[in-house]
């Protein structure tokens, strides 16, 4: 109860902080404003605001102050309860989600009405799949097999896993996760997305311990997870994430439109040389490079 | 006072001990100490291996525990077993303490009564995962590494650790230990004998070299072989019997100034004696002189003036007689009778200080029959002490000053007898012996005796023994108490 009321204070506060923005507004009433919502006033969500400020306030800087009260809202969330909190709000309004898992996302955004889900789009936190199969291929150099374990809550990810280059095992309630791994044993690669059902911080060790025992090599969601033991994972850093954020805001402002959710555009590469060593996989600079970065920063 | 018993050792065992003895004590209190610690160090190893050997166990059975893979688990331990012989057993059992696992050694032959323990923990690592609860979700890296918890007990692993491998191990190292300990104090003990041997050596010499000024032999060499306290002794000794033979040549010069002078004063001393008894012989002779001199006076004079007297007297009493009897003539007669009466007293009296001052029996029948007679005037006017005279030899011979002499001598010695020893025999022997040309007077009897050690010599005995020493003879006195006396006296008879 009391991280609830510690997390609504600081919602509140950063909603506050966020309408003394100088949104600038049109005359005509045309344009946008917007306001940054957090769901949390750790230093990470802090700094996750000030540098999306910075990236926003010249996208929105162009239109003018008079009536910016009237102009319609642009939401960006950040994390997955600002995401909640912004979604169940009734409003004419734009909501860009960013620092959110796809499955998280598709749990929060499946009960909306549908004209109330178009109104959103997201910046999925963890890398694309996509990325992540280059990568494995990067780092093998030669066809792999790669599994993936989906649970219904990550269903709707199959589409974007290559039909034919990943094995997709499906795990259900109540099922052995180790039966589930055994399963896949044969794969050289795991390819791990968020699902809470499947990767949780119970099991995430024991699936760690029983993929390196396979000699199976984990393709992380995350640098925190190579770091605790996954082979390489592509990652995207606050300022990829937010310069992401920007292109969005920034197409919708310019367009009308609003892109649909979607994958990290920029990424880097980390990998865990040790883990890599203990593979027998080989790593070059071609791997460690591999990424794509926003205009203006080099890799 | 009583000694104790290391305090009659010689400095050799002295040093020794001393060496030694704390050699020794360290010796064996190394060696126990050392026992205690390699006893000590296997239970601390075993106790510390078992308890790693449990906690890493533990830590990598975490997943052959959870996910039931207990083949590579056992398969893992009974390497650990075989391949280490200090573990007896180990056991993993599972939350409910259901053994899931034992491996017992094959070459383990004890065990430890006791078993260590370590929890199998179900391990979390703290990583964002995306749920759908929690803060943003960043794939980029955070500031830390992801920390890992324990969270859920799933099992304990016991490891049994075998105490016999080790200890055979640290007795092996002990008994090397125990050995160079042995050497060590073996080189101790040789160290120590040839340092004593530097200390004793010197000390031998040194005691040797007092022992020999202690013999009188001032003038020793000892040589100054080593340096310290001891160096300081011997150059002391050396020193010292320098200065004692230094003194000891004072000493004997003085003694031999001391001897020359008593030398001389002794030749002074007999000269002396000689002059004194020349003197004593000399006045011995006028004395017996005067006394011939005066007895021949009293008898010549004083006794024919008395024999003269008594006639007249007599002649007074024969005319008296002749004259009628009245109170006067009474008078005269009895007066006349008187003087005769005197006058045969004073003759008697003359003729008694006459022999006493001469015996003329001795010119008349020499000192055989004086002697002789003496003995036999004594034996009847002493009927108390019976006297007796034996002789041997010729003694018409005899010179007079010599006769007179031994004359003189057994008459103190017989008045000795009738005065001191309270008698009741004495012999005089008189034995002239011709192939030594002395004459042997022996006296002896059977009185209270003497202690010629503590007794001072009367009068009597002195003038005896000068009358012998003036002739140049010897004198002896054998006397006990209650023992009688018997004196011996032989006098030269080519010296009378």
């Amino acid at each position: 109860m009391n991280a609830q009321r510690r997390m609504l204070k600081s919602l509140l506060a950063l909603v506050l902080a966020a309408t003394v923005i100088p949104c600038v507004a049109a005359g005509d009433v045309t344009g946008f404003r917007f306001q940054i919502v957090t769901g949390d006033d750790t230093g990470l969500t802090r700094r996750i605001a000030e540098d999306l400020s910075k990236r926003l306030v010249p996208i929105f800087g162009s239109f003018r102050t008079e009536l910016a009260q009237k102009r319609p809202m642009v939401y960006i969330a950040i994390g997955p309860v600002a995401l909640r909190n912004v979604a169940s709000r009734k409003c004419d309004c734009v909501i860009i989600a960013a620092y959110t898992s796809s499955q998280v996302w598709r749990a929060i955004t499946a009960s909306l009405p549908p004209a109330r889900a178009l109104a959103m789009t997201a910046i999925y936190a963890e890398p694309a799949p996509s990325d992540q199969l280059r990568l494995v291929a990067l780092l093998y150099k030669r066809p792999v097999r790669v599994a993936a374990i989906v649970s219904g809550d990550t269903v709707f990810l199959r589409p974007s896993l290559s039909p034919g280059s990943v094995e997709v095992a499906e795990y259900g309630a109540g099922d052995d996760i180790n039966h589930v791994l055994n399963r896949v044993g044969q794969s050289q690669v795991l390819l791990a997305m968020p699902d809470s059902t499947v990767y949780n911080t119970e099991n995430f060790r024991n699936i760690l311990l029983s993929t390196y025992r396979h000699n199976q090599g984990v393709i992380g969601f995350s640098a925190d997870m190579v770091k605790a033991g996954a082979l390489a994972s592509t990652y995207s850093d606050i300022g990829h994430i937010n310069a992401h954020v920007a292109d969005v805001a920034a197409e919708y402002i310019a367009t009308g439109e609003l892109a649909p959710p979607q994958f990290p555009r920029y990424f880097s590469t980390i990998v865990n040389e040790g883990v890599a060593r203990s593979l027998q996989v080989a790593v070059d600079d071609t791997v460690r490079k591999f990424g794509r970065q926003p205009a203006g920063k080099r890799p | 006072m009583k000694r104790r018993f290391w305090q009659s050792w010689s400095i050799g065992t002295r040093m020794a001990f001393i060496t030694m003895l704390p050699v020794a004590f360290l010796f064996t209190s190394f060696m126990g100490y050392s026992w205690y610690s390699h006893r000590a160090q296997v239970a601390e190893e075993l106790a510390e291996r078992g308890r790693i050997l449990a906690k890493a166990l533990a830590e990598t059975s975490e997943y052959n525990v959870i996910s039931g893979n207990l083949a590579d688990l056992r398969l893992t331990i009974n390497g650990l077993v075989q391949s280490d012989k200090s573990i007896y057993r180990i056991d993993v059992v599972d939350a409910n303490q259901k053994v899931a696992i034992s491996v017992a050694s094959q070459a383990a032959a004890d065990a430890e009564n006791r078993y260590y323990e370590a929890p199998i923990m179900k391990q979390v690592t703290w990583i964002n995962l995306f749920t759908d609860n929690g803060g943003p979700h960043v794939s980029g890296s955070s500031d830390t590494k992801p920390p890992t918890f324990p969270t859920e007990l799933v099992g304990y692993v016991r490891v049994t650790m075998s105490p016999s491998n080790m200890l055979d191990k640290q007795a092996r190292r002990f008994q090397i230990e125990l050995a160079m300990a042995a050497l060590a104090l073996a080189v101790s003990g040789v160290l120590a004998y040839v340092l004593a041997r530097s200390l004793t050596i010197p000390l031998n010499a040194s005691i040797g070299a007092l022992r020999e000024i202690r013999g009188g032999a001032y003038r020793v060499s000892l040589a100054i072989t080593t340096g310290g306290e001891v160096g300081e002794l011997q150059e002391s000794i050396t020193e010292m019997s320098v200065a004692l033979g230094q003194s000891r040549q004072d000493l004997e010069n003085k003694v031999a100034e001391r001897t020359k002078d008593l030398v001389e004063s002794r030749n002074e001393a007999l000269r002396a004696d000689a002059d004194k008894r020349k003197l004593i012989q000399k006045v011995n002779s006028i004395v017996e002189d005067e006394r011939k001199s005066i007895a021949i006076e009293i008898h010549d004079e004083l006794n024919a003036s008395l024999i003269a007297a008594r006639l007249e007297s007599q002649s007074i009493l024969h005319l008296a007689g002749k004259v009628e009897s009245n109170p006067y003539i009474d008078e005269i007669k009895h007066k006349s009778q008187a003087i005769t009466k005197l006058t045969l007293d004073l003759y008697a009296s003359g003729r008694r200080l006459v022999r006493r001052l001469r015996p003329e029996v001795l010119d008349m029948l020499g000192l055989h029959g004086a002697v002789e007679e003496m003995i036999r005037h004594y034996d009847a006017s002493h009927p108390e002490c019976r006297f007796v005279f034996h002789s041997e030899g010729d003694f018409t011979g005899l010179g007079n000053e010599l006769a007179i002499s031994a004359y003189r001598i057994i008459q103190e010695a017989l008045s000795n007898v009738l005065k001191h020893a309270g008698a009741t025999h004495a012999q005089v022997s008189l034995m002239l012996s011709e192939e030594e040309e002395m004459l042997h007077i022996e006296i002896d009897d059977d009185g209270a005796g003497f202690s010629t050690g503590t007794s001072s010599s009367g009068i009597g005995i002195i003038g005896m023994r000068e009358r012998v020493y003036a002739l140049g003879g010897k004198i002896d006195f054998s006397s006990e108490p209650d023992k009688g006396t018997v004196i011996s006296i032989a006098l030269p008879i080519a010296n009378a």
